[in-house]
């Protein structure tokens, strides 16, 4: 019986899991090379980025909420690292601190926005990706930097721990730390609260508004690291670098089966639909599909996902 | 009386393996109204979804007229002439009052457009039937609960229903309304209408009613004329429990040793005002002592116990608890303070209705259940099924998602979730609204057990019985201000009733 | 005396959407005299048209509680099949992409209402699938417009802009609709969904219709960017999802649904869109283009929340 339940409640979880390896299976049937593990680990670090991204916006949506802004903020705070490392020439470790502390920041400017002052959180994030874009593009003039950080490069990009690279031992680190946050603090489940019914939660005596500012600033924090990994991988910075990772996001919490209402679903989730979406763009890319099929076809899947779970939770309902 | 109106036959309906209604066989009548009594849960509400067209039945037959129907939809009961009164109302609140009246039935003007004139004259029209001065584009977004409740009314008349049920029509509407509702459904009933009648309040029961019938489990268990029952035998064919066995003893039958460790005054509330309108309260709370807190409906009591809670702005006064005086501006500093409370609606505000037992339990209690800030799975399991046992909250497992409990167990946990930590003060908001008779008294015992282990507790309710059999002193509010306290002797129904009016006691 | 009070219980009635779009006009033509001419009107009409019957389409969707952010690739895919099919097809391919954009209108609206899904989610995946979609038809902009069909957009009759008779008609049969059944079912689901449902109102219907008003005005826009840059180009509305979003807010429109006018919506997103204008002539630089259309929007919320308190 209790086993039972536990599946009926990951199912989500599992449906994703198992078209993760259906489709590494697959694809590795006919594409040379595809099955290797070390491409394996090559898919999952280019998921990283996404992850961590997704792992910001999966907080702010636990809490009923969303971020629009996060491919602004991640721009914004990779440029930054790239032209005050330039022109600033500080210490490249001082410069991520002083970015990670920046992150929090614009963060902390969506939360207030959003919880202290009542602005509907599209509207508010929307308008400051908007002006967090435009700062960008003011500073930038449209061009892009160079930031080559040889020991962050190196440590970005070179399988330098047992063939892990830096932008996956991040994101390791994030997983472990997201998911004990949301299910073993009182922290995570003060979020869950929240995003369940938050006129509630204010009535049982948790500090709503400090919720929704805190993780809003952990958005806009997953959103600096971001940057900072973009710039350690390519080595440059340039204007609009964050932007396909706004949709991708708010499509890896969704197809992970947490729900865009709140207070149900969790990372673990999330993390399974970052590495779909991510397997799913290369093999496309791979089989050399032009860039509109391919975005097609992930719309497609998506959208698929998406009513399979929907209908999955009226089966639910009715037992 | 003449042929039925409206029949049902063995009618069953069973949720999985819970029984809903069972083998239901009822007659309602031309110039009749007919009363559905049984404590929540008993069946009422199962048969009147039926009845709307809003669930199916598993079993039985329903005659119209003498004539076997189906009822698939809502509309298929509107069309029929069946309508409901509901207490969760139906109301649109960005359309005005006319269009809510005439919502999905307007009149048609030219190629196929509303005919607001139209509309706003019919609507008028039955205001007027119903004495109601409201102005018709007004939206009822802007409207308090009560007149929003008459509109509601106004809706279902519009569509001229040969059979209309008002379930619980009354529960949030004061007496005044109460009188005007009675004038309406009387010309109701005298232009042939058949009404269904459903009420907690046995004073209303008695008022309106012709007939009844006594639901209990899902069973029917009396058919019989108004007329020939009284209270008890009412309460007892519900419950199986009289009047008397529902109310603890109080304060004053304690042993004296136990009375000298309480009885000291715990809360002390000065000249308090607030920005809702409360203006220079002052009351105070003992240890051991349950006050309660009455009167008409909307007369500050919701709101000075939620002020004391820190949810509304105070402009004035000060709060003490124990000597000390405290700032209180938000629940949290609340709890501090010790001071804990059970709110109004309990689906809304005091409970996650999606999540299950356990989490409902926790929320106010996780610093008990952690250790900076990391939670101990155990120390969460072994809390929440002390609590579960120590309330006898009826569930199979803590799991289950609080949606689908009965109201009771439901308000159990509402109160429940805030004994797992020490407390001074316990504010309670119509803590037995909508609840069964059985957990009624099952709360009442909890808090009784609760003063005298040493809580002040203040109770708000619309129940003059309830206040008079539960608490030792109660407070009667007339708007926005103390009236009166009566204790002792004083407490009578008489004088509460007066106080409630702002009129003199004697 | 008498006289301003009068007029000022005048403008108190207007809602405030329109005087700022009056006075963002005057703004503009003070800047650019030549926006007053015959030819300069038309200019500024065509210059808002599509974006202006995107936030009417945006607003159709607010209204019934929902929100779509596939307005912009719906634009774009309309304009692409314009372009490609027109040679071919000559007058046929406007008869294509209207129906291509009720099937578009009537299966999102069906996903959201019968599968119960967000409106947002599912707009998120069919907004990739419609953007691919066009991409692949034409990844780089192209296709054939034919100057016939361009002047029925950018022409003027009676030195009246085509564009204008045609925003008029819309709203027109947008106040029928209103006052019909089905619109005043839309504003219902929108207002309160269960009521609306308890009432006996088909609340999915009134969804699947609002989709369906949403994608047919989307359709209309592509045609009209297409008239105007005589080609089609998949990724040129992409931004519109956004911008109708905040036009709609800007003219009142409310997320929870069950309120908006149209008109409004149309108004304020005009405003944003001749603010950049005056921006442009004030010599600002494109690039704080962005930051002060964020700025703007969180000032108009900021405003409208203090006006609800008031």
């Amino acid at each position: 019986m209790r086993y039972n339940s536990t599946i009926k409640a990951n199912m989500s979880t599992i449906i994703m899991f198992g078209a993760f390896i259906l489709g590494w299976i697959m694809v590795g049937f006919f594409v040379e090379g595809f099955g290797s593990f070390g491409h394996l680990i090559s898919i999952i670090q280019l998921a990283g980025f996404l992850g961590i991204v997704a792992a910001g916006q999966n907080l702010v949506i636990l809490t009923g909420k969303f971020d629009l802004s996060m491919g602004s903020m991640i721009s914004f705070c990779g440029i930054f690292f790239a032209l005050a490392y330039k022109v600033w020439g500080l210490n490249w470790v001082l410069l991520i601190f002083i970015t990670l502390v920046m992150g929090i920041l614009l963060g902390a400017f969506n939360g207030i926005g959003v919880s202290t002052l009542n602005i509907p959180p599209l509207v508010m994030t929307l308008a400051s990706g908007s002006i967090f874009k435009g700062i960008a593009l003011v500073i930038t003039k449209g061009t892009s930097s160079f930031a080559d950080i040889p020991e962050f490069n190196w440590f970005v990009n070179e399988k330098w721990l047992f063939g892990i690279n830096g932008v996956l031992l991040v994101w390791l680190i994030c997983i472990i730390l997201v998911v004990f946050l949301l299910n073993k603090t009182t922290f995570g489940k003060a979020i869950y609260y929240t995003g369940s019914n938050s006129l509630a939660a204010h009535f049982s005596g948790i500090p709503t508004k400090k919720i929704g500012i805190a993780v809003y600033m952990l958005s806009g924090l997953s959103s600096a690291i971001v940057g900072l990994l973009l710039v350690g991988f390519t080595g440059k910075s340039y204007f609009g670098m964050g932007d396909m990772y706004q949709f991708m996001s708010l499509a890896a919490v969704v197809v992970g089966g947490t729900s865009i209402n709140g207070g149900k679903g969790g990372y673990i989730g999330t993390v399974m639909g970052a590495l779909l979406l991510t397997l799913i763009q290369s093999v496309l890319t791979l089989f050399k599909i032009p860039y509109g099929g391919q975005l097609s076809i992930q719309g497609i899947i998506i959208l698929l996902l998406v009513i399979a779970y929907s209908l999955n939770l009226k089966e639910k309902r009715k037992a | 009386m003449g042929a039925p109106v409206l029949e049902t036959i063995n009618l069953t309906k069973y949720y999985n393996q819970n029984r809903g209604i069972e083998n239901i066989n009822l007659k309602f009548f031309k110039n009749n109204v007919h009363a559905l009594i049984g404590e929540n849960g008993a069946g009422k509400s199962t048969l009147i979804k039926i009845l709307t067209g809003l669930i199916l039945p598993n079993d039985g037959k329903i005659l119209w007229n003498g004539k076997e129907i189906g009822l698939q939809r809502p509309q298929d009961a509107l069309k029929k002439g069946i309508a409901a009164v509901q207490q969760e109302l139906t109301l649109v609140d960005t359309m005005s009052i006319a269009q809510n009246i005439y919502l999905g039935h307007a009149p048609k003007g030219k190629l196929g457009m509303i005919n607001s004139r139209k509309m706003e004259e019919q609507a008028a029209e039955l205001l007027d039937e119903l004495d109601l001065k409201l102005p018709l584009r007004k939206l009822v977004g802007e409207l308090e609960l009560a007149d929003k409740q008459l509109v509601e009314i106004a809706k279902v008349l519009s569509y001229n229903p040969e059979l209309i049920i008002l379930d619980e029509a009354t529960s949030t509407i004061g007496s005044k309304e109460v009188d005007r509702l009675y004038e309406v459904v009387q010309k109701l009933k005298n232009r042939g209408k058949s009404i269904v009648f459903v009420s907690h309040r046995m004073v209303e029961l008695f008022k309106f009613c012709d007939s009844c019938t006594i639901f209990k489990d899902g069973l029917q268990v009396k058919d019989a004329k108004m007329s020939e029952l009284d209270t008890d035998q009412i309460i007892s064919a519900m419950a199986g429990c009289s009047v008397e066995c529902s109310f603890p003893s109080k304060y004053e039958s304690l042993e004296n040793d136990v009375k000298r460790k309480l009885g000291k005054e715990i809360l002390e509330v000065k000249d308090l005002s607030t920005e809702g309108g409360l203006e220079q309260i002052s009351l105070y709370a003992k240890s051991g002592e349950i006050l309660g807190l009455g009167g008409l409906q909307g007369h500050g009591q919701v709101e000075l116990l939620q002020t004391l809670f820190g949810i509304g702005k105070i402009t004035g006064g000060h709060i003490s608890i124990s000597g000390k005086k405290v700032r209180i501006r938000n629940p949290i500093d609340a709890m501090d303070a010790g001071i804990k409370l059970v709110p109004l609606d309990r689906k809304t505000q005091g409970l996650f209705v999606e999540l299950s037992v356990g989490e409902n339990i926790i929320p106010c209690a996780l610093d008990i259940i952690s250790k900076a800030g990391v939670i101990s799975k155990e120390k969460q399991e072994n809390t929440i099924s002390d609590l579960v046992g120590k309330l006898s909250i009826r569930v199979a497992s803590a799991v289950q998602t609080v949606k689908y409990l009965s109201g009771g167990n439901q308000q159990k946990i509402a109160l429940g979730k805030w004994l797992l930590k020490p407390s001074k003060v316990l504010l309670l908001i119509e803590p037995t609204r909508g609840i069964d008779v059985r957990t009624k008294t099952e709360i009442y015992n909890l808090l009784r057990e609760l003063a005298n282990s040493g809580y002040a507790i203040i109770v708000s309710s619309n129940e003059i019985l309830e206040l008079i059999g539960l608490c030792d002193r109660v407070l009667v509010l007339f708007e926005r201000k103390i009236s009166c306290e009566l204790s002792g002797e004083e407490l009578t129904e008489d004088n509460i009733l007066n106080a409630s009016f702002g009129r003199k006691v004697i | 005396m008498v006289h301003v009070k009068k007029i000022s219980r005048v403008f108190r009635k207007i809602p405030a959407i329109y005087l700022t779009l009056v006075a963002a006009i005057i703004i503009n033509g003070l800047m650019n005299p030549r926006m007053f001419t015959e030819r300069g009107i038309n200019n500024l009409l065509l210059q808002v048209m599509p974006m202006v019957l995107a936030a009417m389409a945006q607003t159709s969707v607010m209204i019934v509680g929902e929100l779509d952010i596939s307005i912009g690739a719906v634009v774009g895919l309309s304009a692409v099949i314009l372009a490609v099919t027109m040679e071919p097809l000559g007058w046929l391919s406007v008869l294509l992409v209207m129906l291509a954009v009720v099937v578009i209108g009537v299966a999102t609206g069906f996903v959201v209402a019968y599968f119960n899904i967000s409106g947002i989610v599912v707009t998120l995946a069919s907004s990739m699938i419609f953007s691919g979609l066009a991409l692949l038809i034409l990844p780089v902009p192209g296709g054939l417009i034919t100057t016939g069909y361009s002047k029925i957009f950018t022409g003027v009759s009676l030195s009246i802009p085509n564009t204008l008779f045609m925003l008029i008609f819309l709203l027109l049969i947008w106040e029928y609709i209103k006052k019909c059944t089905m619109g005043i079912n839309i504003y219902a689901a929108g207002g309160n969904y269960y009521s609306a449902f308890a009432t006996g109102i088909p609340v999915k219907k009134a969804k699947v219709l609002a989709f369906v008003i949403c994608a047919v005005l989307s359709g209309l826009s592509g045609m009209v960017l297409a008239a105007k840059t005589m080609s089609g180009d998949a990724n040129i509305a992409i931004s519109y999802s956004i911008t109708s979003i905040a036009g709609a807010v800007l003219g009142g429109v409310s997320f929870a649904g069950g309120i908006g006018h149209m008109a409004r919506a149309a108004a304020g997103v005009a405003v944003i869109s001749i603010l950049v204008n005056i921006l442009f002539f004030l010599q600002v630089e494109s690039f704080w283009q962005y930051a002060v259309q964020g700025v703007i929007l969180l000032a108009a919320v900021c405003m409208s929340q203090l006006n609800r308190k008031i």
